[in-house]
């Protein structure tokens, strides 16, 4: 392997739960953790709890009507130079580009998935959103670290 | 942490205090939420919402802190927040709540006083 090769591959952490919400805070701590680890700052940390709780809580609340045996899979992908968050699931999925209008006039009292993206992409560096229906959804978040690790 | 959850409430001359503490997520919402629904049902009263020892809040508890608002607003009574959290300041902005009237104080005295 070339040196350049050494210095791009990531470190890797795999979590899956249960698709209940009990186990989004287990997520948050574990990616806290690795953050800490990684010496972000306090606030990117915050940030970072946020945004893939967020994630998590979408697939929750929307990926499967039948939650058992459902799970979720959280990759934490360590580089160097940044965090890279994989949240997916295999459940309904939906239209990214019609999601928020109709949640909107569906859920009057929630602030529903448009918050929630709204949140991922303005704490994160890079948010990447693909879902297909019947197949299921995966959220991509990317976080640079202000001074890379050595 | 995770588990440390819980709400309690008191009541002044002039409004209900609600104090939480823990995370307010996906999980402990829907608890709160029931609470503050049972309040509203609890007379005529302006409410404080002590988060001063909320370390983390999400878009789930942003929504019902937002039904709190509306519900209170609809009925005439007062709503304030009480939070010195940098981060819970943030989201808010990010969300755009701080241009909805939701006021936030940094001393429970001073949210009371708002009333």
């Amino acid at each position: 392997m070339k040196k350049t090769d050494v210095k791009t591959t990531a470190k890797c952490i795999s979590i899956k739960i249960p698709c209940y919400s009990e186990y989004v805070g287990v997520v948050r701590l574990a990616v806290s953790g690795l953050a800490t680890r990684m010496n972000f700052s306090i606030e990117d940390i915050e940030d970072i709890k946020i945004a893939v709780s967020e994630a998590c809580t979408n697939s929750v609340q929307y990926a499967y009507t039948e939650k058992e045996n459902k799970y979720i899979d959280i990759l934490c992908n360590s580089y160097k130079d940044k965090l890279e968050l994989i949240v997916s699931d295999t459940g309904i999925g939906f239209d990214l580009n019609t999601v928020t209008n109709s949640r909107k006039v569906i859920e009057k009292d929630k602030l529903g998935l448009g918050l929630g993206i709204t949140f991922m992409k303005s704490l994160m560096d890079k948010t990447d959103i693909i879902s297909t229906i019947g197949q299921g959804t995966t959220i991509k978040m990317t976080k640079k670290l202000s001074v890379p690790r050595k | 942490m995770v588990l440390d959850f819980n709400i309690n409430i008191t009541e002044e001359k002039k409004a209900h205090t609600v104090r939480v503490a823990g995370d307010i997520d996906i999980y402990t919402s829907p608890k709160l939420k029931s609470f503050l629904k049972n309040l509203l049902g609890a007379g005529p009263k302006n409410v404080v919402l002590n988060l001063e020892n909320v370390k983390y809040i999400d878009s789930t508890g942003l929504g019902t802190i937002v039904f709190l608002s509306k519900e209170l607003y609809k009925k005439e009574r007062g709503f304030s927040i009480v939070s010195q959290s940098l981060q819970l300041k943030k989201i808010f902005e990010v969300a755009g709540l701080t241009k909805k009237n939701i006021l936030i104080f940094e001393e429970e005295s001073l949210a009371l006083a708002s009333l």
